[in-house]
């Protein structure tokens, strides 16, 4: 009883009256959030169709030439979808722990810190192929604006640092392509992408490491569920920006 | 219940002390209050740099170096927006007062409200940084191809703006969690002050159009930095892209200042007339259609951009279709004064020269939305006019009419009547001389942001610099009247206006913790006629 | 509505203290929809605040037991303030929308001119007319004109107050505006009309003692329209045209640019300058027939002054020792020249030569780095660099 009374001072906020409404204002409080985290994304997205709008040649050609890795694309997209449902499972976990210390207690709690291990370790995955697909783009020079050198579809560059297009193979300049700025969009995107990504590896972990401290149980777990929604919000955004970078012609 | 919870003296105030107990505070009240003074402080610096502006516009021959100007009149607009204006009444009074009002001990994320502030800080020291270096030139619009590719210090101002949207963010989130789940037993919405109804709206707009903006500064300090080729022309991009993605967030935002001004003015046209709000639903509800709707008139800052005429008349539509919720709570609070018992005090007097102001800055809109007359009146005077009527006249004087009716409440203490509403007359006279000649300006055809003008435009623009500085000696009386109160001002009683709503039902000032128990909403916060507020406490 | 809408026409047709005059066939239609909205709002607004002000004063405080009228709302009276607006505002919507489509679609027998914005100041070029540039807009009365706008550096926008036009110019493609004259305006004495110091024949200091706007009447377009008529009297002495600058008539109008781009964005302006059609004629002959080199033989200086008004530099630098973004050009032959980079050199015709040409190549000391455009010398023509660089040099050595 005490120990219950311990947890309790522990994880119940003195202002909440409830548990309930304790967890049901976090939910919400994360559900506000990914709405904002959805909102931001769609800027970028709304770059992506403005610039198709302008260059739609361009991003066909980014197909045909095959500068991006599909296979590399796709095993990302395998990855993360299986991370998504990794840290389901874990979320289902958390909810079976009892309250009270016990065999049960111990084996979900086991499974849900090795679940979350797990998830962490898949992201991981997924930025190792990530940086894969980046050092290959640094090397060839398919990068984003000026810093743009690909040898087989060159850039002009004017003297005042002005981009006019592409170059032709007979030497005039194509100013409806523009490669330079599919790969801008490419890096922002999914850079910033990644970047969330790196964030839900630590937020993961650091779930990871409370689960050790049983600081999750039946009654209390809503950490472990608004961060498995923060997560399948990332999945989802990848779902979006793989078909729209490496499939569409 | 409250009359005897002051029995020990011990409040919010001086519960604790020492500058981590502040500074590291959970406690919304002590978070709002450091709002406060932190926004007061910049508005502080910005409106130094207004007072540059208009001791240049003095004259029609330069006195400052064209380059200095044009730093001038960019800070004074970004450090109004971005760290003044955003925040002023979400941040300070609406951190303050929203458990209070809803009945609960804090709100439903105390320890990301105090990363909000936090995150606050370190965004204004980004500009702060801007400033040291040297300032930025590129006015607070950023348009390019001028910010991408000319213009000072520009990543680091756009980094501040950047960071102060995350702290935007989080307030926002915080308010909707709170309002949704932590109101009192029997406050059902239609119950909540209509003060709750302006802040969720806000919080709305705030959460959904901030990450917009935010991806935009990242976009363009990539394209400073990379040159992606996005947003400048000479790298392939599109300008006009650009004001899109910064419209699409700075129209709704203007939105987040006027909305909680508009919920204070609810609450204290009611509480100093002692009549209940006439429409209640009409205001509750126009709040919530100006926030969504005000998220698809963005269009009618670029009528004359080069976008097609079909999107500017799509634009200029639904623009006059934000009109009338507006209208209508202008309406709605001018029928409440009717026949009822009205305070003549100084916040009466700055909410009823609230209502006058808004009324010019929101008339004035409409030449603005219509497309015609807006070819004439885009990017001259008559627009900075219209807009500093409606963002800082309205905007500014609520905030004032919220900080004097709740002082009692905050600090404790009541201040000078006496002094008081002379410097509100003051303020409102003078800032009628600094604004209207700007619209005489405007329609005449003087250009914005402009450092040296024609002899033409010298007699308003003249009138106008001699108003701003009138205006900015009141402000420096309303800062006398507040620290006047603070060093001498008489004890505040429980609940000085007889107000019904339940941050009135606490002690003055309130409980490290809002309640002792948990209060209970049995009635509606505007109840005024029907219930005498001596025999309902009496009968407690 | 009807009698507001007669009101407001009634109304518009005089220049309102606060309304430039109307001068286009635009502007009378604005003005009209101008007066309508303001009856609106100035009916709407005593409304308000008389009811405002009223009720505060008739319903001041009566002490704390007076009971005041519980009154939550009233439907009808709601139903009236959200739906009669709201007719109001369509009605507005409507003139707008009209007025502006008319001013978007010009006529298919104007006159076009290109302009070209740049970083500071406006250049007009007649495409149909000859291909030839002038530094001011000058315009045939009663014709439209459509004016092809775009700008080489950042966004600008082109704004002729008295015709009611207005619109951004762009760096990556055309936006296109008209206007029609409705009369030929002819300023009265103290009206002044601002440019950048480039027609300095005829220019007069600003009497803001602006050192850098001057204001001038179109001195330059009358005599070029009456040495044209001179000329062609020469051939046909029946003409009837006016031979006499003085008594040639021009309007006159003020062109600002209202899109904020830059250090000197306040001193973009340019000026319209109405000509009747027949002179406006015998103005683009002149124009066509105008070579600098014999108009401005055996004064080279003057030719200089001549190129440099082409070339806009006077959008930074004066000649009369006041500051700008660039160096002021007043006593700069045979000055000490300190750069950035410490070393220093003499004023002398190399150095000038090298500034126009490579103008990042050495940067004065106390001046942006980046900034003057790179291909100046194109207002030379092809084939005349040289000359006209001679003739440059000769001109700042004038200007001591």
């Amino acid at each position: 009883m005490s120990s219950e009374n311990a947890n309790q001072k522990h994880y119940h906020a003195f202002f909440f009256h409830t548990m309930d409404q304790q967890n049901s204002s976090h939910k919400l409080g994360m559900w506000a959030f990914l709405a904002q985290e959805l909102l931001f994304f769609s800027g970028l997205f709304m770059a992506y169709i403005a610039m198709r709008y302008f260059y739609p040649d361009t991003f066909g050609e980014v197909q045909t030439r095959n500068l991006l890795s599909i296979p590399m694309g796709f095993t990302n997209t395998i990855v993360l979808l299986t991370s998504s449902l990794t840290m389901a499972l874990a979320v289902r976990e958390a909810q079976l722990i009892p309250v009270e210390e016990n065999e049960e207690s111990k084996k979900h709690r086991k499974r849900l810190i090795q679940l979350l291990v797990v998830t962490a370790a898949l992201a991981c995955v997924f930025l190792v192929i990530k940086y894969f697909e980046y050092s290959h783009k640094l090397h060839v020079g398919t990068l984003p604006g000026k810093f743009y050198h690909f040898a087989e579809w060159p850039i002009f560059t004017d003297t005042d640092g002005s981009i006019l297009g592409a170059i032709r193979p007979d030497g005039s300049i194509d100013v409806t392509s523009a490669p330079h700025i599919f790969f801008s969009l490419y890096f922002v995107a999914t850079g910033t992408h990644g970047l969330h990504v790196v964030i839900g590896v630590g937020v993961i972990l650091w779930l990871a490491l409370r689960a050790k401290r049983g600081e999750f149980n039946a009654e209390y777990h809503s950490a472990v569920e608004n961060v498995g929604l923060y997560w399948h919000l990332v999945d989802l955004i990848w779902i979006f920006l793989f078909p729209l970078m490496y499939l569409v012609k | 219940m409250s009359a005897e919870a002051t029995h020990d003296d011990s409040n919010y105030l001086n519960a604790t002390s020492g500058f981590k107990s502040w500074f590291m505070t959970v406690d919304h009240k002590r978070l709002g209050i450091m709002y406060l003074a932190t926004i007061l402080t910049f508005f502080l610096i910005g409106g130094s740099f207004a007072m540059l502006v208009r001791y240049e516009l003095l004259d029609a021959a330069p006195t400052l170096s064209a380059s200095n100007y044009n730093k001038a009149f960019t800070l004074h607009g970004a450090i109004m927006v971005f760290l003044v204006l955003v925040p002023a009444i979400p941040a300070s009074l609406g951190n303050f007062l929203i458990p209070l009002m809803l009945g609960a001990k804090d709100v439903a994320f105390p320890k990301l409200n105090r990363l909000s502030f936090h995150i606050y800080l370190f965004g204004a020291l980004f500009f702060v940084t801007t400033l040291v270096l040297g300032g930025v030139d590129t006015g607070w619009t950023f348009y390019t191809p001028y910010s991408s590719k000319y213009g000072t210090n520009v990543i680091t101002a756009l980094a501040g703006a950047f960071i102060l949207g995350f702290s935007s963010i989080l307030t926002g989130l915080n308010f909707i969690v709170t309002i949704h789940k932590m109101r009192a037993p029997g406050m059902t919405w239609g119950k909540i002050p209509l003060f709750l109804w302006a802040m969720y709206a806000t919080s709305l707009i705030q959460v959904l159009a901030t990450p917009v903006i935010a991806v935009t500064l990242v976009l363009l300090v990539v394209e400073r930095f990379m040159g992606i080729g996005i947003f400048d022309p000479a790298l392939g991009g599109d300008p006009v892209l650009f004001q899109h993605f910064f419209w699409f967030y700075s129209h709704p935002v203007v939105y987040v200042m006027i909305l909680p001004a508009f919920g204070i003015i609810s609450e204290t046209i009611t509480i100093h007339s002692r009549k209940h709000i006439f429409g209640y639903t009409a205001i509750a509800g126009s709040s919530v259609a100006i926030a969504a709707v005000g998220f698809l008139v963005w269009g009618h800052h670029m009528f004359l951009s080069g976008q097609s005429e079909t999107m500017g008349a799509i634009f200029s539509f639904i623009t006059f279709g934000v009109a009338v919720p507006t209208a209508i709570k202008v309406c709605s609070w001018i029928a409440t004064l009717y026949k009822g018992n009205i305070r003549w005090n100084t916040v009466m007097m700055y909410t009823l020269g609230f209502l006058w102001i808004f009324a010019i800055g929101g008339l004035t809109g409409l030449p603005l939305a219509t497309l015609s007359t807006d070819v004439h009146l885009h990017d001259t005077y008559f627009v900075v006019a219209h807009f500093h009527y409606t963002m800082m006249g309205g905007v500014l004087f609520a905030l004032i009419t919220g900080i004097f009716h709740w002082w009692p409440k905050m600090t404790g203490k009541m201040f000078s009547e006496k002094a008081g509403v002379p410097v509100s007359i003051f303020a409102f006279l003078s800032y009628n001389l600094t604004f209207i000649p700007q619209f005489i300006a405007g329609h005449r055809g003087m250009p914005r942001r402009y450092h040296e003008y024609l002899p033409q435009f010298e007699e308003m623009m003249r009138l106008s610099s001699i108003g701003s500085f009138l205006f900015g000696l009141s402000l420096f009386g309303v800062l006398f009247v507040l620290i006047h109160s603070l060093l001498k001002g008489e004890k505040a009683p429980q609940n000085p206006w007889q107000g019904l709503s339940l941050e009135w039902e606490t002690a003055t000032p309130p409980i490290e913790h809002n309640f002792e128990g948990q209060p209970i909403c049995t009635c509606g916060p505007y109840e005024f006629p029907d219930i005498d507020v001596k025999e309902r406490v009496a009968a407690k | 509505m009807t009698v507001l809408y007669w009101i407001s026409t009634a109304m518009a047709q005089e220049s309102a203290f606060y309304m430039p005059k109307a001068a286009s066939t635009l502007a009378q239609d604005v003005d009209n929809t101008f007066s309508f909205i303001y009856w609106c709002c100035a009916v709407f607004f005593v409304v308000l605040m008389g009811a405002m002000f009223w009720f505060a004063v008739v319903y001041k405080d009566k002490g704390p037991d007076h009971k005041t009228l519980d009154l939550k709302g009233h439907h009808t009276l709601e139903l009236v303030w959200s739906i009669f607006p709201t007719f109001l505002l369509i009605a507005m919507f409507v003139m707008g929308f009209t007025g502006y489509v008319n001013s978007t679609v010009s006529p298919a027998d104007a006159v076009q001119v290109n302009i070209v914005a740049k970083r500071w100041d406006w250049s007009f070029v007649y495409p149909t007319l000859g291909g030839f540039e002038s530094r001011d807009l000058v315009v045939p009365n009663q014709d439209a004109v459509r004016l092809q706008m775009v700008s080489q550096d950042v966004l600008h926008s082109f704004y002729i107050p008295d015709f009611r036009i207005k619109k951004d110019v762009l760096p990556n493609r055309y936006t296109s505006q008209w206007f029609e004259t409705t009369d030929l305006y002819e300023a009265a004495d103290d009206e002044l009309f601002y440019s950048p110091n480039f027609n300095f024949s005829d220019a007069e200091e600003s009497p803001s003692g602006s050192k850098v706007l001057f204001t001038s009447r179109g001195a330059d377009v009358k005599s070029a329209v009456a040495t044209q008529c001179a000329k062609d009297k020469e051939d046909n002495p029946e003409l009837a045209c006016e031979s006499n600058p003085e008594n040639v008539k021009v309007g006159l109008h003020q062109i600002f640019c209202t899109e904020y781009c830059g250090d000197s964005h306040s001193r973009m302006l340019a000026k319209v300058v109405v000509l009747s059609p027949e002179n406006f004629e015998l103005w683009v002959k002149a124009q066509n027939n105008f070579d600098a080199e014999t108009a401005y033989a055996g004064d080279v200086a003057k030719l200089g002054e001549y190129y440099t008004s082409k070339g806009g530099c006077a959008g930074c630098h004066s000649v009369d020792g006041s500051a700008g973004t660039g160096p002021t050009w007043k006593g700069l032959y045979g000055k000490e020249r300190q750069f950035a980079d410490g070393s220093g050199t003499v004023a002398d015709d190399n150095y000038i030569r090298m500034s126009v040409l490579e103008p990042a190549k050495q940067v004065v000391s106390g001046y942006p780095a980046a900034g003057m455009p790179v291909n100046l010398h194109k207002a030379f023509g092809k084939g005349k660099e040289e000359a006209g660089l001679a003739a440059i040099i000769e001109y700042i050595k004038t200007l001591k």
